[in-house]
């Protein structure tokens, strides 16, 4: 016979256990969505939804011996088209006449993988569970929910493929469950071979203006005195590089934080007295926020998918060590 | 009227009472004035107006409803109210205004509403589109360029799943001035 107490810790061991199990499927999980897009070919129409704006977009995505070919194309307003390669990556632009190109970093020509030593750590800023499992675009999907522990960052609804674990939605949400952004395929092809025509520019660009970042890359800012302190829990610097701005002729230091989920970039470029006053403070597009301010004669322009708050506290964060 | 009007701008109408503000602002050059203020009013509450919606509008709406009144009653109908089940914000000019392919006349400067969308200087009038939320053009470039080179930063993580979306997603359009 089992004391009451006992039985107690044995439940206990019991619940310990499944609950360990739980978060190792959901980060399971997590580690299969990164590997799918690094891994499948896939053709397919989503939607993007932000605000009150609905878009349709078509993705061609192809993996050759482990290159990452791809091709987005916006279905409505303008053509906008971006091709990317593991070597450039080039943004057609219809309105402007233009087509931007910005070479790829020689260091991740692959999709860097999400580490199982920073997806552990994700949990100290987000709880992470499994839902449901539901159906999407016509597939089984699997559901991850993903809830900030703060209101720094924003919190993923995310449905994955059963089959093969390639994201089908993701809604991101702020901390109190408001929708900010929405990606959901309506129709997609996963895993069927995909010709080199598909993954070829539609837009005709004759008469378009190129422009080609000037330097082959960007180089690390080893001797930089620019450094982020104090900024929102879990961000770390990931990244600290110099480069020239794209499509403008001056230098920028480029500095990338991230608590595991989300990016947040931060540009430094020397600035006017006359230019300043229209480059500072909040804008926004879909769930990107942006926040400019002004440090010493620079401008510090903070860039993420991430609440207004956290661009506006790392933006102001930034300084320059004596 | 003005009750209705309002009723029609905050997506508040059944269809019927719709049609009933449609056929009424046709007739009614002061009620589309109201329309177009009412409109303005909440543009401004909501913090959507990227674009002005200028002067001109509601004329831009009659001319449509005079020439296919049926189908811009149509398209007048909020018909994306939910998405999976959520709200989806569609304020009734938005709408309006994305299904009337307008283009400037090049000798008077009079906006016209084209028949057909075939003209090579139509386009789409959008009152708020898929844009940075700024007047700066300068600052519109900078956060442009930005974002590219954040995206491209960015391809690590659950964002890493769907890159590039936002800029394709980008609508740099806007009504000529």
């Amino acid at each position: 016979m089992i004391r009451p107490l006992a039985r107690i810790g044995i439940a206990l061991c019991f619940w310990f256990a499944t609950g360990a199990a739980q978060a190792d499927g959901v980060l399971d999980w997590l580690g299969k969505i990164n590997r799918a897009a690094r891994s499948l070919n896939y053709d397919g129409t989503f939607v993007y939804l932000h605000s009150d704006q609905l878009e349709a977009v078509r993705i061609v995505h192809r993996v050759e011996n482990g290159r990452v070919q791809e091709r987005v194309i916006s279905l409505n307003g303008s053509a906008r088209e971006v091709v990317r390669t593991d070597q450039e990556v080039r943004c057609y632009l219809p309105d402007e006449k233009s087509v931007v190109v910005e070479h790829r970093r020689t260091d991740d020509t692959n999709f860097p993988s999400l580490l199982p030593e920073q997806l552990s750590g994700l949990t100290a800023n987000y709880e992470i569970e499994l839902g449901t499992v539901g159906r999407v675009t016509g597939r089984a999907a699997q559901q991850i929910i993903i809830k900030p522990r703060d209101e720094y960052r924003y919190g993923y609804h995310l449905w994955a493929d059963q089959e093969t674990g390639l994201l089908l939605q993701a809604d991101l949400r702020e901390a109190n469950g408001d929708l900010v952004e929405q990606f959901m395929f309506a129709h997609v092809v996963i895993g069927a071979s995909i010709p080199t025509a598909a993954l070829q520019p539609a837009t005709r660009d004759k008469g378009f203006t190129w422009h080609r970042d000037s330097n082959a890359g960007a180089m690390p800012a080893t001797d930089s005195r620019w450094r982020a302190e104090g900024v929102p829990s879990g961000f770390r610097l990931s990244r600290h590089v110099v480069r020239q701005a794209l499509r403008r002729n001056v230098p920028v230091e480029h500095l990338v934080l991230t608590d595991g989920l989300a990016t947040v970039s931060v540009f430094i470029e020397s600035i006017g007295e006359s230019e300043a006053a229209g480059m500072l403070g909040a804008s926004h597009v879909g769930a990107v926020h942006a926040f400019g301010a002004r440090v010493d004669d620079h401008l510090v322009t903070a860039v993420g998918e991430v609440p207004v708050a956290t661009v506006e506290l790392i933006a102001g964060a930034v300084r320059q060590s004596p | 009227m003005r009750e209705l009007i309002s009723g029609l701008v905050d997506n508040e109408l059944s269809e019927l009472e719709e049609r009933r503000v449609h056929k009424a602002m046709a007739e009614d050059p002061s009620l589309r004035v109201v329309w177009e203020r009412y409109h303005v009013i909440r543009a401004a509450l909501r913090n959507e107006m990227d674009v002005p919606a200028g002067v001109g509008l509601p004329e831009r709406v009659s001319a449509a409803l005079a020439s296919e009144p049926q189908a811009v009653v149509a398209r007048w109908r909020p018909a994306v109210r939910t998405v999976g089940g959520l709200a989806v914000a569609a304020s009734v000019a938005a709408l309006t205004v994305v299904g009337i392919q307008a283009y400037r006349a090049p000798q008077s400067g009079a906006v016209v509403v084209a028949a057909k969308p075939a003209a090579s200087s139509e386009r789409t009038m959008r009152v708020s589109a898929t844009r940075w939320n700024t007047k700066e053009p300068a600052r519109e470039r900078m956060l442009n360029g930005y974002l590219v080179e954040h995206q491209e930063a960015s391809s690590g993580g659950v964002g890493g799943a769907l890159p590039y979306v936002r800029i394709v997603g980008y609508d740099a359009e806007q009504p000529k001035q």
